[in-house]
């Protein structure tokens, strides 16, 4: 994981919140995302930024977040949609 | 980016705010569903649904895991109803897609044994054929005069130490004559009553004159007494000599205990000799093994579950036929202290969901494992040596296995068909079933976690016990039992990174069997320990090398174990030694097993589709006077994975 984080060139700030990520996900589920993202690493940069809020929504829940949030996900999305 | 990763405090959420949480979830998975939708409807080529599954599966997998970051939750207690695993389905509709509802591999072995077969002389004409009629007299001149002039068993020892002048073979014939005698003072009120008590040799030794002079059976010990004083009469006549138990009767099978010898035949050839009562069973061979199976063709019966050796003192240990072997593993059995050290490896039970199929040059197996239930169909057929008892065998093994990843019980119950060599080149079909219990705990603990890494504690017990039934009923002469037992513990230490570990492993292993040939009382009898430390060390990112090293002190010696591999993701490649140095040569063999393989993943480095390995070993084995040749083995393995 660390050589693919590094061939990604991210932060480290990134780095920790990806770790921060895997620490909190159950075992099983874990190794599926860790083949996800190993698979697919171009989606870190799509991710991060809505894990990042995503974070500060379950901190401070509310509905101006929660559609930022959704507001996030639907533009990330039409870029694998026709 | 993010302005602060450390943990959050836990607070109380308002039920405002927990409607707004579930509000957020439920729109999320709608918005997923309907991302899916138009991916299928649009009718995406496999790579770009591939990429939009692993997306929504990221969006899915980072809700759950910011709540339960804030909420310092366990994570599996926020799984929603859209699972992983229904999310990023990129494989869908592809030809495995109904296997791999059942299974999640496939495994197929061909492989194949060299050796070298030997062709033995057997039968006790061979064994005397250069034993002259002078020879003869002379040997029933020496017996008789101590039969006579003998008053107890002291003297009866002392005449026969001063045979120095006599030959093995004649030796070998005194003891016959003696058996003989002996066997007309069995008692079979004791065996009826399944009394197991010691008898004096004074006591053995004035029946079998009583006999000998007049012709009165004085009813006095049974099979275990009656071989005990042979074993102490040969070793006055200095030649070396042991218990062995085993069963016996192609029609009534029952526990039975005979001696065994190392003598030279009337030609000059050393072998291991087997005497029941008055019955010779020259083998030909100083190899234990082999020796068992000849004894095994004398007796009709496999001797698993029963198969010691002992001195005329104590029980030592079991000793195993190469058709023992081939049941034993047939019906499931690995050896607690194997079984557990895999699991202490894992941290858990594993339950493989799978479909093995080998083909060997002697055995075939067909086996699918899933969920708690196995099943397995193993056929057998002897390549041609006389050694192996067994012609051929007929198996099928139901397994079910219950419990979880931390308590497990395994009942394996196999039924056999064996079709068992003669002496004279006859078969003899007899059907068995074994069953193999086995009761597992394992358990993991993270010790402690820090910035220098973590400690992991894996513990567990194993106990595995046999049951066999050669009646197919469970008559009380129809049944064996063996029972052995592992408790053991590794200690992993993980790098900060996760990239490297550094284990410890401890095991302690005990066996219950009979505390001597004539008592025969249960008892619970240390079989040995292991010491084993490894490492899994990244040397550069994706290559890992692994290094394990053991020493297990075992009843009968010492055995070392030493492997390194290395692992690249695409290929990996493992040597590996073993060698045994026993204190008992005579009935286990010191040897050096050297064995390879090579295996190449195919697919992709992150969803490996299969795995091909090439395997092969190497093993040399020396008994007391006698070194076997090497035996070779090499084989392909396939894996295909289903995902």
């Amino acid at each position: 994981m660390d050589d693919l984080i590094q061939n990604q060139n991210i932060t480290e700030k990134e780095k920790k919140a990806l770790f921060d990520f895997f620490l909190h996900l159950p075992y099983d589920i874990r190794q599926t995302v860790r083949g996800i993202i190993s698979a697919h690493p171009e989606q870190l940069r799509n991710i991060l930024p809505i894990i990042d809020k995503k974070r500060e929504f379950m901190k401070n829940p509310n509905r101006q977040l929660a559609d930022e949030i959704l507001g996030m996900e639907k533009n990330a999305l039409e870029q694998f949609l026709p | 980016m993010m302005e602060n990763f450390e943990k959050p405090q836990t607070k109380e959420r308002s039920p405002e705010q927990m409607e707004t949480i579930r509000q957020f979830e439920t729109e999320e998975n709608i918005l997923i569903k309907n991302a899916l939708n138009r991916a299928t409807e649009s009718g995406r080529k496999k790579t770009g649904f591939k990429t939009l599954a692993a997306f929504l599966a990221l969006l899915t997998a980072s809700t759950i895991s910011e709540r339960a970051f804030a909420e310092s939750a366990p994570a599996e207690k926020l799984i929603p109803e859209t699972q992983m695993e229904e999310v990023y389905q990129p494989e869908q509709n592809t030809a495995s897609s109904s296997w791999n509802k059942l299974i999640n591999q496939i495994n197929i072995t061909i492989s194949q044994k060299q050796e070298t077969i030997k062709t033995p002389i057997l039968g006790e004409q061979n064994f005397y054929r250069e034993l002259s009629i002078a020879d003869r007299h002379e040997t029933d001149i020496r017996l008789d005069e101590a039969m006579r002039q003998s008053a107890n068993a002291k003297e009866f020892f002392q005449r026969l130490s001063q045979t120095e002048t006599l030959n093995d073979a004649q030796k070998l014939l005194a003891l016959q004559n003696i058996g003989g005698w002996l066997q007309q003072t069995y008692n079979f009120d004791m065996l009826n009553r399944d009394e197991h008590v010691a008898i004096s040799d004074n006591a053995m030794f004035e029946s079998m004159k009583l006999y000998y002079e007049t012709g009165e059976k004085r009813p006095t010990g049974i099979c275990g007494n009656i071989h005990t004083f042979m074993v102490q009469t040969a070793k006055q006549m200095g030649i070396e000599a042991w218990l062995q138990g085993g069963i016996t009767g192609k029609e009534k099978p029952e526990t039975h205990i005979w001696m065994g010898a190392l003598a030279e035949d009337s030609s000059g050839n050393k072998q291991i000799v087997f005497l029941d009562y008055g019955n010779l069973i020259p083998t030909g061979t100083s190899n234990y093994q082999d020796a068992l199976g000849i004894a095994e063709r004398f007796h009709g019966r496999l001797g698993t579950f029963n198969s010691y050796v002992g001195t005329s003192e104590k029980t030592l240990f079991p000793v195993e036929s190469r058709a023992e072997k081939v049941v034993k593993e047939t019906s499931g059995f690995k050896g607690a202290e194997k079984g557990l050290s895999e699991r202490l490896e894992a941290s858990q039970i594993i339950r493989p969901e799978e479909l093995n199929i080998e083909i060997g040059n002697e055995t075939k197996k067909i086996e699918f494992s899933k969920d708690h239930l196995a099943l397995a169909y193993i056929d057998y057929k002897d390549a041609g040596n006389p050694y192996q008892s067994l012609e051929s065998m007929q198996a099928l093994r139901v397994s079910w296995r219950l419990g979880g990843e931390k308590l497990g019980l395994d009942w394996d119950a196999t039924i056999l068909n064996l079709n068992l060599k003669d002496l004279n080149n006859g078969v003899v079909a007899q059907q068995e079933i074994i069953n193999r219990l086995n009761a597992d705990f394992i358990n993991s603990q993270e010790l402690n976690k820090s910035e220098y890494g973590k400690f992991i504690l894996n513990y567990g017990l194993t106990l595995e016990g046999g049951l066999r039934f050669m009646r197919l009923q469970s008559s009380k002469e129809s049944l064996v039992a063996g029972a052995e037992g592992s408790a053991g513990a590794r200690l992993i230490y993980v790098t900060p990174r996760e990239t490297d570990k550094f284990f410890i492993e401890a095991t302690e292993s005990g066996r219950v069997q009979i505390s001597d040939m004539q008592e025969q009382k249960p008892s619970l009898k240390e079989i040995g320990n292991k010491l084993k430390v490894g490492s899994e060390l990244e040397v550069r990112p994706g290559t890992i090398i692994n290094f394990e090293s053991a020493i297990h002190r075992l009843e009968y010696g010492t055995k070392e174990e030493v492997s390194l591999g290395v692992n690249t993701g695409k290929f990996r490649a493992e040597v590996g030694k073993e060698s045994v140095s026993s204190e008992f040569q005579r009935f286990i063999p010191s040897s050096e097993k050297i064995n390879a393989e090579i295996g190449y993943k195919l697919g992709t480095e992150n969803k490996p589709k299969g795995e091909i390995v090439i395997f092969g070993s190497q093993l040399k084995e020396h008994y007391m006077g006698q070194d076997e040749p090497d035996k070779y083995e090499i084989g392909v393995k396939m894996r295909i994975f289903l995902w």
